[in-house]
């Protein structure tokens, strides 16, 4: 082959702007010419001819239906988003004093901005305080977006949690006495799907026991007040816990003494 | 789509007015996020999740939108960074292709169903997502970001944090393992029926 036509190496990039007509006229010859000449390689080109052919032509057979609920969640972000800069009459990124200011009662997204801002502003330079600071958010961001309604079995969400996450945790049970619910166990994405996020309704309230399969470095168990929320961060067997709880409940202490005993 | 904010600081009623205009844009691309994320996690749940929090995060860095850039693949850009991050706490890597085992799939596609025969089948939809969902994941992702969500080269590039080439490599290879397996599943069924 003379030096325009390209090796069947080289080809390897230039297929695909071929294939897509998006090949400069140069490119486009360049391959044409090395098609003419390599059968094998004019197979591999009519291949992906055909597959961009089936893929493209049922692209809108092949995007899934989004649930009802995502779309209301997502679209309660924007209307939390809104709300906020409404309140402050400024933008989440012009104005984060006076947002701290007025805190209570937050929107979700104001509540995510102070999570960041926080670290910076607050004064977090403690890991454990910045994964507080993370996590209260995400607990009140899920509270928001799921359900409450309902319970679910503890040692059936154990079983699924590893089998889906292949580590294993142990959720605390629904007691009635303790009138404490189980509601959901979900992949806290907060924290980058590293941790557990057991969500529960204590006395009607949200409650959420976190577990990372990591130790954050918690020296004792710590009480944290981030963000509206109460949080009791401690380590053990090299894993963190987090309980949050919304506000500054009474015997809180007691509830977290109870799902310490059974979630190790 | 492309957004456009107007440069400045403009007074409070313009922010609010531009961060519903940024919201409604951005949840205009839902569809293709949930289909994107599904096909990255391939758990209802997980993908879910994975919107839910993508649009947490662009709603909360919607100052870092460019302007005059395209919208929906600064979103995807939110997207793949979640999940890579996800991933990498997972312990797998989703760059790792065993490029020959496909080079080897789709060299000989000789004696196989033409892609004509395939396109007249009436089940090719549900074939067609179960072969997509058994690519190797990078070869998924750039047969999706390209064939269904049409992004471009460069957007690719971004996207998934590769060099431009990498992406046309993989969506050559990608294309070529994907008609491999539905040649596959045509062979098996038709030798389904010549068994009966």
């Amino acid at each position: 082959m003379n030096d325009e036509i390209p090796t069947c190496a080289e080809l390897d990039e230039q297929l695909a702007p071929y294939v897509d007509g998006e090949a400069s006229p140069e490119s486009r010859r360049a391959v044409e010419a090395h098609l003419a000449l390599c059968p094998p390689c004019r197979r591999l080109a009519e291949a992906e001819a055909a597959a961009r052919t089936i893929v493209h032509g049922h692209r809108e057979a092949l995007r899934p239906h989004v649930p009802d609920a995502l779309r209301a969640r997502c679209d309660g972000f924007r209307r939390g988003s809104s709300d906020q800069a409404a309140a402050t009459g400024s933008s989440p990124r012009t104005n984060q004093h006076s947002i701290v200011r007025r805190w209570v009662p937050l929107s979700l997204a104001a509540t995510l901005v102070l999570a960041v801002a926080g670290v910076f502003l607050l004064g977090l330079n403690n890991r454990v305080e910045a994964l507080t600071a993370s996590l209260a958010a995400d607990h009140v961001k899920c509270f928001k977006a799921y359900s409450t309604a309902g319970s679910i079995d503890p040692t059936d969400a154990a079983v699924r949690w590893e089998q889906d996450q292949g580590w294993s945790i142990t959720v605390p049970s629904t007691e009635p006495s303790e009138q404490l619910r189980l509601v959901k166990v979900r992949r806290c994405f907060t924290t980058d799907g590293r941790s557990a996020h057991m969500m529960y309704m204590w006395r009607g309230a949200p409650l959420s026991l976190y577990v990372l399969p990591e130790d954050a470095g918690a020296a004792r168990e710590e009480i944290i007040n981030r963000f509206g929320c109460e949080a009791f961060v401690w380590c053990s067997e090299g894993r963190t816990y987090a309980v949050i709880a919304d506000g500054h409940p009474q015997d809180l202490e007691d509830i977290v003494e109870y799902l310490k005993t059974r979630v190790k | 789509m492309v957004f456009r904010r107007n440069p400045g600081p403009p007074p409070g009623d313009s922010v609010a007015a531009e961060d519903a205009e940024f919201a409604q844009a951005a949840l205009s691309h839902i569809d293709s996020l949930f289909g994107t994320a599904l096909r990255l996690t391939r758990r209802a749940a997980d993908a879910e999740d994975l919107v839910q929090d993508t649009y947490l995060k662009a709603f909360r860095a919607s100052h870092q939108f460019a302007r005059g850039t395209n919208l929906k693949a600064w979103l995807f850009t939110i997207l793949h960074n979640t999940f890579r991050n996800m991933r990498r706490h997972d312990g797998r890597n989703p760059v790792d292709v065993d490029s020959d085992a496909v080079d080897r799939a789709a060299a000989d596609v000789q004696g196989s169903p033409s892609p004509e025969q395939i396109l007249a089948r009436g089940t090719l939809d549900a074939d067609l997502q179960a072969a997509l969902d058994a690519l190797p994941e990078a070869f998924r992702q750039a047969v999706w970001l390209r064939d269904v969500e049409e992004l471009s080269y460069a957007e690719m590039a971004e996207v998934l944090d590769i060099p431009i080439g990498t992406v046309m490599s993989r969506i050559s290879r990608g294309r070529r393992a994907l008609l491999e397996a539905l040649q596959d599943t045509r062979g098996t069924a038709e030798r389904r029926v010549a068994s009966r």
